[in-house]
């Protein structure tokens, strides 16, 4: 049996197993007390999978779903146009990077959601704060990680530019354009992932529509299935956008490997 | 970057500057108080606060619960994460086997955990650790089970000529590419099972900062809510800050190959 | 050190009719070893050279049990050589294999760790024996980090010698190593192999190198290899690696080897 077979014999066997855990756990006598078995709170995989035809087909979930895939794109948009720019106006102007250095570190490590509360209180539940949230996280990951980059430009590399009679322009079109395009392209499915999160969080906090507020409308009227078909969708949404970040990213990638990205 | 061979203007005083006048401004100038109140307001509540307004705790023992639950869930999250993740490397066919269910695990925005785990273990302090240690968890163990998989082929090679089995491949080579991996992660750990105790209190829990926080939001309360911000965002701060700090000198002290070069 | 004696002498290693075929990624075949016969004396120093890529390093790897042979036999001291590494061979590799992060003692020890000897009084002396005869004892606590590339080659060399085996592969392991570092660590690797006389099995694409150390150097082909020369070097015991350069009989064995060689590349030789 090769390996490739007898691992994917092992997964659907893992796959297998686990959904009968969840299915059948609450049955064995006993194990029901547990909340983690207790149908109630966990539902089983029936429940979730008629929930989501439920869902989508009844209540119009996939509005929900295009929102807050929507709110994630348009936060992606900004926020990696300005972290992109934020970082060469940064490293192009040493003033500028060493005054505004301690406040960035300070945002970037502070936990950005407490802005969450802000957001809503300002702009209240709509499309706006979602997109402004997810922002926060992409702009920080896409700043950080493309200055750093340009930080790691070899000096060779720029010598090359003068000794080839290049100027200040030439150098930021030849050389540090791609070096930052390259290093926002490694960022690129962190900032999908984040971005989502961003969104989701805010939709949880207070939003008037998106998964998020779907899930905490589950959660509110205890409906567990509701729940986990929100977590399911997510999880797939999730993967999903991860995924394609990562083929936007490979699309580059011969490039990248030169650089070390 | 330190390319400007002139005398660097000193940025210090202008940063001080920047922060007294919007501290100034906060005071004195156009701000919405339902949104931020300010500081002259914000400093009765505070003292009010930290040993008990009516109906709620001491607000030192909210911040001790908060920092409890974050140092709870990043300690399992990081023992846990590292010793699967050294596990999982040794043994390609447990980490292939498990693969698309870590995945999807990891795929969900972390937030969404927080409702089921709140209807499996309650309200309280355990949903804390518990969705801290999550994430935390995530983060630590594809991080050491990426550098424990890639540990050097020549030192795991040179094990099996010496004699060595699989308990030796983990203690002699890949526990230690894994600690490389969990040392640079560190400071993203921190933030994250900060932000991880904060979530989980943002569905009404009974105390803590963020539950602090999240009532204020509802009840529309501008001091409270300024002050758990900046509270967290203070002890965020700190905590990443001292992480980071401890990891240069670490860095310096230990023998390369373990302080790790990674930047995510 | 107690002297070797005749029951500690190295083993000897016999490889009749010995075939190795690696299957490319493209799906080629490529016969790395053809037909390649060898009678090893216990505890001797065998040298084995050719350009580089000719299959020298599969060879060792064969005898070590790390690669499987597609045809023919390999035995040490009479046994058959299995999938696993046999008891009594130490392996010394041409690139870096320290722990970066465990001292130049701990590297040493390793070995007698995965055994359970660690707790011998009598390994400690051994460890102690061994960096006193490379020169290293002040180092003992260091990281490898903290050393030149000569020092660690030397703690590598210690490493594979602490286990006292009966054979000792070494892989063009001072190939990395400027003209006088690598004279002196030679002179290291003939102390020590006088200590201990292991069978030796030495590969490298230094000519100079070979006649230096070897009691005996083979010559191979380019790949397939088989062998083009075996000739036995009739330099004095104990050698003294910077004195035998002068000798005549140094030269007429290096110019033979080197003779032995040429016609793999006359062809290719550019014009002068």
């Amino acid at each position: 049996m090769t390996d490739k077979l007898r691992v994917r014999i092992l997964q659907v066997l893992i796959g297998v197993v686990l959904l009968a855990v969840w299915e059948f756990g609450s049955r064995i006598p006993g194990m029901a007390k547990f909340p983690l078995f207790d149908p109630f709170v966990v539902s089983s995989p029936i429940q979730v999978a008629q929930a989501l035809q439920r869902l989508f087909f009844q209540e119009n979930f996939g509005k929900h779903v295009l929102l807050t895939l929507a709110a994630t794109g348009a936060a992606l948009a900004v926020g990696i146009a300005l972290g992109f720019v934020m970082a060469f106006v940064s490293f192009n102007t040493p003033l500028i990077r060493r005054l505004t250095e301690p406040f960035l570190q300070f945002f970037n490590t502070m936990p950005r959601v407490v802005i969450a509360p802000y957001l809503l209180m300002a702009f209240g539940t709509g499309f706006m704060p979602r997109v402004l949230m997810a922002t926060s996280f992409i702009f920080f990951l896409v700043y950080f990680n493309v200055l750093y980059g340009l930080s790691r430009m070899q000096p060779a590399h720029r010598r090359q530019v003068r000794v080839l009679s290049g100027g200040r322009l030439d150098e930021l079109f030849t050389l540090q354009i791609p070096i930052g395009f390259a290093w926002m392209i490694r960022a690129f499915p962190h900032a999908v992932a984040y971005g989502f999160v961003g969104t989701v969080f805010q939709e949880f906090v207070g939003g008037d529509s998106g998964v998020g507020s779907v899930m905490i409308y589950g959660l509110n009227a205890l409906n567990s299935a509701t729940v986990m078909a929100t977590v399911v969708t997510l999880s797939f949404l999730g993967w999903a956008l991860f995924w394609l970040g990562s083929r936007v990213g490979e699309a580059f990638a011969p490039w990248r490997r030169e650089l070390g990205v | 970057m330190k390319k400007t061979p002139s005398p660097k203007l000193p940025v210090l005083p202008l940063q001080l500057l920047i922060i007294l006048l919007v501290g100034l401004y906060w005071q004195y100038g156009l701000v919405d108080t339902h949104l931020f109140s300010r500081p002259s307001l914000i400093e009765p509540r505070l003292v009010e606060l930290w040993n008990g307004a009516v109906g709620l705790p001491p607000l030192w023992r909210q911040v001790a619960e908060t920092l409890g639950a974050t140092i709870a869930g990043l300690a399992a999250g990081i023992l846990l994460g590292f010793l699967l993740g050294v596990v999982f490397a040794e043994f390609p066919l447990l980490r292939d086997a498990s693969a698309p269910y870590l995945n999807a695990i990891n795929a969900v925005p972390r937030v969404a955990w927080v409702p089921v785990l709140t209807m499996v273990f309650g309200f309280g302090l355990l949903t804390k650790v518990i969705m801290s240690g999550l994430i935390v968890f995530l983060v630590v163990f594809f991080n050491v089970l990426d550098a424990a998989t890639h540990a050097p082929p020549l030192l795991l090679r040179n094990v099996v000529v010496l004699g060595g089995g699989r308990w030796a491949s983990m203690r002699d080579v890949r526990m230690w590419a894994g600690l490389g991996a969990l040392l640079a992660s560190l400071p993203s750990a921190v933030a994250l099972a900060l932000v991880g105790v904060v979530f989980a209190e943002s569905l009404a829990a009974e105390s803590g900062l963020g539950a602090l926080m999240f009532n204020a939001m509802h009840t529309g309360d501008a001091r409270d809510l300024m002050i758990s911000a900046t509270l967290l965002a203070l002890i965020g701060v700190v905590m990443t800050g001292s992480v980071q700090f401890l990891q240069r000198l670490l860095a310096a002290r230990l023998p390369p190959d373990i302080a790790g070069d990674r930047h995510d | 050190m107690t002297p070797p004696t005749a029951t500690m002498l190295g083993f000897p290693i016999l490889l009749s009719g010995v075939r190795k075929i690696f299957n490319t990624h493209a799906g080629n075949s490529v016969v790395a070893i053809d037909d390649v016969s060898l009678e090893i004396e216990a505890g001797s120093f065998v040298v084995l050279v050719g350009p580089s890529g000719c299959g020298k390093s599969t060879l060792l790897n064969c005898v070590a049990g790390l690669d499987r042979v597609d045809a023919g036999r390999v035995t040490v001291n009479g046994q058959p050589v299995t999938d696993k590494v046999t008891p009594g061979i130490s392996y010394l590799f041409q690139q870096d294999t320290l722990f970066p992060w465990y001292t130049v003692e701990k590297n040493i020890a390793l070995g007698l760790r995965y055994a359970g000897l660690m707790d011998d009084a009598e390994s400690q002396k051994r460890i102690d024996h061994l960096l006193e005869v490379v020169d290293l004892k002040g180092v003992r606590k260091a990281y490898p980090s903290e050393l030149s590339g000569g020092m660690r080659r030397r703690v590598a060399l210690c490493a594979a010698l602490v286990m006292q085996p009966r054979v000792l592969l070494m892989d063009e392991p001072f190939s990395a190593l400027d003209t006088f570092t690598k004279a002196s660590i030679q002179q290291y690797l003939l102390k020590l192999w006088d200590e201990l006389r292991p069978t030796v099995l030495f590969v490298t694409h230094d000519l100079e190198e070979a006649v230096t150390l070897a009691d005996r150097v083979i010559v191979f082909s380019r790949r397939p290899a088989v062998i083009k020369d075996d000739l036995k070097v009739e330099l004095p015991r104990p050698r003294n690696v910077y004195a035998v350069k002068d000798s005549p009989v140094f030269l007429s064995d290096y110019q033979r080897t080197w003779r032995a060689l040429r016609d793999e590349f006359e062809s290719e030789m550019p014009s002068p």
